[in-house]
């Protein structure tokens, strides 16, 4: 049996829609040739949203 | 000079014949294999292979596709790619963007700036181009210049649009130039896009191998240094009605800069 697995699509809408924010909440990504990823999103995320991320695309917030 | 063709000696006097034999032309110097080389006086020979005048006379890239792109999406605009192309898209959701750019260093030599582009110099961009997924509202575009951002050209640079699937050729140099190139896409297909910049001169541009527009409007053609940094930026956005993923695809982009 296999099981196949794959990343999720990351676009600006498909963030919005994983993280329940109307169309438009996330401005831009950008994603840089070292993996760094960034968000600009209009309205600042919450912990539980930052979380959701973390968890779902195995991503670790940079401070 | 050695190196060159020299005549044959045919005596005092030349028939018709010995005029117009092949062999009046020998060669000097040179031996099998070697290749003739304009130097901008005589024609003289470069040793045995035609690589070393494409390599040694220019800063030559093989533009990589699949890493050290940066993307910048907006919506549902995304973007991807393997060994061979790259390409960037708009999702069907109205107004997004997909863009990736790159740092384009090592173009300006002889004591500039490691990271700057010396427009100065013959250059030759070439891709093939690929559109997908029609959508009147969609514009693409695929630029060499002095800037990571989507838009027309507002600064110094050369590259291509595809207004929906009619290709344009855009400049930059203290304005914007456009030349309609009067070709329509099929989707789904690839043509070989040639773009030739003749410092101070000229820019063409070929689509698959023919010469479809040309740019000789001197405030229309880029010059001089860039004086930072120089990138190249492929994307496209769609407006405001949506609901096609129209995509834009470059393969084997490459690049050759006089040196």
């Amino acid at each position: 049996m296999k099981i196949v697995f794959s990343k999720p699509e990351l676009t600006c809408v498909s963030l919005e829609e994983m993280l329940g924010l109307a169309r438009g909440s996330i401005r831009e990504t950008n994603i840089y040739p070292d993996g760094t990823i960034e968000i600009d999103v209009v309205k600042a995320l919450t912990s539980e949203q930052k979380d959701k991320i973390e968890t779902t695309l195995g991503l670790r917030e940079k401070k | 000079m050695a190196g060159e063709f020299t005549h044959a000696s045919v005596g005092t006097d030349l028939t018709q014949a010995e005029w117009e034999a092949l062999a009046t032309h020998i060669a000097d110097g040179q031996v099998k294999d070697d290749v003739l080389y304009f130097n901008g006086t005589y024609w003289v020979r470069i040793g045995g292979e035609i690589v070393p005048i494409i390599t040694k006379g220019g800063n030559v890239l093989h533009i990589t596709t699949q890493a050290g792109w940066t993307a910048s999406n907006t919506g549902t605009g995304g973007n991807g790619g393997n060994i061979s192309y790259m390409y960037v898209l708009t999702g069907t959701t109205a107004s997004s963007r997909g863009l990736v750019y790159a740092l384009m260093n090592g173009f300006e030599e002889a004591g500039g700036i490691w990271s700057y582009f010396n427009y100065d110099k013959k250059l030759y961009l070439i891709f093939n181009y690929r559109r997908n997924g029609s959508d009147s509202e969609a514009v693409a575009r695929f630029q060499l210049k002095r800037a990571n951002t989507e838009g027309a050209l507002a600064d110094l640079g050369i590259g291509i649009r595809a207004d929906n699937l009619d290709l344009i050729g855009e400049s930059y140099g203290t304005e914007l130039g456009e030349v309609d190139l009067g070709t329509t896409l099929a989707t789904d297909r690839v043509s070989q896009i040639v773009i030739i910049h003749y410092p101070g001169s000229k820019i063409e541009w070929y689509v698959d191998g023919t010469l479809k527009g040309t740019q000789s409007t001197a405030a229309k053609i880029p010059s001089g240094s860039s004086a930072s940094a120089n990138y190249l930026v492929s994307s496209i956005v769609n407006g405001v009605t949506g609901g096609v993923n129209a995509i834009q695809a470059i393969l084997h982009p490459k690049i050759w800069q006089e040196r």
